[in-house]
């Protein structure tokens, strides 16, 4: 026993002594334990995360091509750059009294936070609660996810402006400055990270929606022509980038309402029936629309993941075996090294067995600082498994 | 005060491969309570003669005892405890582990030994006052001066009140008041606890602090 206790003093005493040395190799050793397990760690958060989001959503509608982008688009927002169908396709789906069609516009982002152009069937749907401000109730307005309102400090009573799609196209769309109406509550969701507005708003910042100097009042330098009392204004005309008590008045959309584009649509049929009678108008797949059972893409996608899991578990064991290797070798550099002093140890009269568990009591304590830095990996990386998740997704 | 058995050397001889001159010691006894000293020129294989004692070599030829234990004959791992209970070994190059601290070195034999009894850190203090390492006592090895870590070696090998010192050098690194108190230290030691001592030194000045003279050109071959 005395031989074990002082063994482990000197071993102790050494590990300590060699603290940023020791420290390292026990870091090395615990991000090789940790990687595999905190891989496998992050793909069932990813599953669980998607998953219950996919289960919320029965039906997903839009244009034909990339199933999985649409269900990326249109669930967690991290595509938002899908083809447009027309706004009409909602009221040609809620004619069929199947269920509730809930239009979405994806595609422009306020800083890195996506705008969702919606209605407000989609908070009851995703049931969400409003925990400060108002919800939406005029153009211009918008409510904000929770966590995107705890990161930029904003509260109801600010604004906030819309990304323009090219910066030096001046000819593009101009950004919008957007009032901040209702904070939602968080809900662990993609929606704690999106700005929320009406689909006119998002028409707006689209350009299919505008409001402009009044014409007739105008000065002729704004005007291009003037007939039969219609009044057409050039390039000049002084266009609102905010929508105010004033000048809402003169805000108005160009063009079929019908006809304006919209990302996708979320379909909460009324049952099971109703969902299946819906499928069967687009199991042909040669419609404009390409209909999706959310949960039904995303096992194929996981599928998917699994196989790269696989891959990367693959990779990570051989960075391991590498990494133990070469562990190994610095243990073995660091004993033939310290061999005069281990002589001096066994010219004292300390006998073998005593510097050979001082050999092995050290790699104990880098293996034990290893796996209780592994450990404190795991713990971080499951705690903020679900927000690396959703920042992953954005 | 303990009665130590003495060491007894026979007709020993030893060379080192390829070497033309070797070692012979006739005869020759290391006893209790009178420290003898060990004198020769460089390179005459004093070091040598200090290992073939210890055990840390194995003689060509001869006997070799301490009390009952024959040193010639006898197992590495019978002399490695005979070296860790009763031996106090002081090397040329002090030999300190430099990740202990000074009192950590000292204690390290008795820490090996047994659990470490309050009164051998007791000890090692008093010889660390004596030494005067008491500033120094808690820093690490590798930071004290060669000096400092003579003395530490010095109390390392006193520490545990071992039955035979040899001492390889002890005061090469001291100056003259520190070189003094230390060997005043171990001779004192050697004659109050009736130990058996045995120093390596060039330092004829002192010679006549030991009990026995012993020079190395008697003993060559």
């Amino acid at each position: 026993m005395k031989a074990v206790s002082a063994a482990f003093f000197l071993a102790w005493r050494y590990v300590l002594r060699h603290g940023w040395q020791s420290l390292l190799l026990s870091l090395a050793l615990g991000m090789v334990l940790a990687l595999p397990l905190a891989v496998r760690l992050l793909v069932r958060a990813a599953e669980t995360e998607m998953r219950a989001r996919a289960l919320s959503t029965p039906a997903l509608l839009g244009r034909p091509g990339s199933a999985a982008d649409l269900l990326l688009g249109a669930l967690y927002f991290s595509q938002l750059d899908l083809a447009t169908l027309p706004f009409g396709e909602v009221a040609t789906l809620r004619e069929t009294d199947l269920g509730q069609p809930i239009p979405l516009h994806l595609h422009f982002k306020a800083q890195k936070a996506p705008i969702i152009g919606t209605t407000l069937d989609y908070f009851d749907f995703r049931h969400l609660r409003i925990a400060e401000g108002r919800p939406l109730t005029r153009l211009g307005d918008c409510v904000i996810g929770a966590r995107i309102a705890k990161q930029q400090g904003l509260h109801p009573g600010d604004s906030l402006f819309s990304s323009p799609d090219q910066l030096f196209d001046m000819a593009g769309t101009y950004p919008l400055k957007m009032h901040v109406r209702g904070i939602l509550a968080e809900t662990g969701t993609p929606d704690d990270d999106a700005i929320f507005v009406d689909l006119k708003t998002v028409w707006v910042i689209e350009g299919h929606a505008h409001g402009h100097d009044d014409l007739q009042t105008a000065p002729d330098a704004t005007v291009l022509k003037r007939e039969d009392g219609n009044v057409v204004g050039n390039a000049a005309v002084r266009m609102f980038q905010e929508i105010t008590d004033a000048n809402i008045a003169s805000f108005h959309l160009h063009g079929d309402t019908a006809e304006l584009p919209i990302s996708a649509i979320l379909f909460a049929p009324n049952d099971e029936k109703a969902a299946t009678l819906l499928a069967g108008r687009f199991v042909n797949g040669k419609g404009t629309l390409q209909f999706i059972r959310p949960v039904e893409e995303l096992d194929r996608l996981l599928k998917t993941l699994f196989r790269f899991e696989s891959l990367a578990l693959g990779t990570l064991a051989l960075t391991g075996v590498a990494a133990l290797g070469i562990a190994t070798l610095v243990f073995a550099l660091s004993f033939r090294m310290r061999r005069r002093e281990f002589a001096t140890l066994e010219d004292i009269g300390i006998p073998c067995i005593s510097l050979t568990l001082v050999k092995t009591i050290e790699i104990l304590l880098i293996g034990t600082g290893a796996l209780i830095l592994a450990t404190l990996i795991l713990l971080t990386v499951q705690t903020f498994a679900t927000h690396l998740i959703l920042l992953t997704l954005r | 005060m303990k009665d130590s058995p003495g060491m007894h050397v026979h007709d020993l001889a030893y060379r080192h491969p390829g070497a033309a001159v070797g070692i012979h010691v006739p005869e020759f006894e290391l006893l209790p309570g009178k420290p003898t000293a060990l004198v020769g020129p460089s390179g005459s294989g004093k070091t040598t003669l200090l290992r073939l004692l210890t055990g840390l070599l194995q003689p060509e030829s001869g006997a070799l005892s301490a009390g009952e234990l024959e040193i010639h004959r006898s197992q590495p791992a019978t002399l490695r405890e005979w070296r860790l209970q009763k031996v106090g070994l002081i090397f040329q190059d002090f030999a300190l582990l430099p990740y202990l601290s000074a009192k950590e070195n000292a204690e390290l034999p008795s820490r090996f030994l047994r659990t470490l009894a309050p009164s051998t850190s007791a000890r090692a203090t008093a010889l660390a006052d004596r030494l005067g390492l008491t500033d120094h006592w808690t820093k690490p090895a590798s930071i004290l001066s060669q000096g400092e870590r003579q003395r530490v070696a010095i109390a390392r090998a006193l520490a545990h009140e071992p039955d035979f010192v040899f001492a390889d050098e002890p005061t090469a690194s001291l100056d003259p008041k520190r070189r003094d108190a230390a060997l005043d230290l171990l001779l004192t030691d050697a004659v109050d606890r009736n130990i058996c001592l045995l120093v390596i030194t060039h330092d004829m000045e002192r010679l006549d602090g030991f009990a026995n003279v012993l020079r190395m050109e008697d003993f060559q071959s």
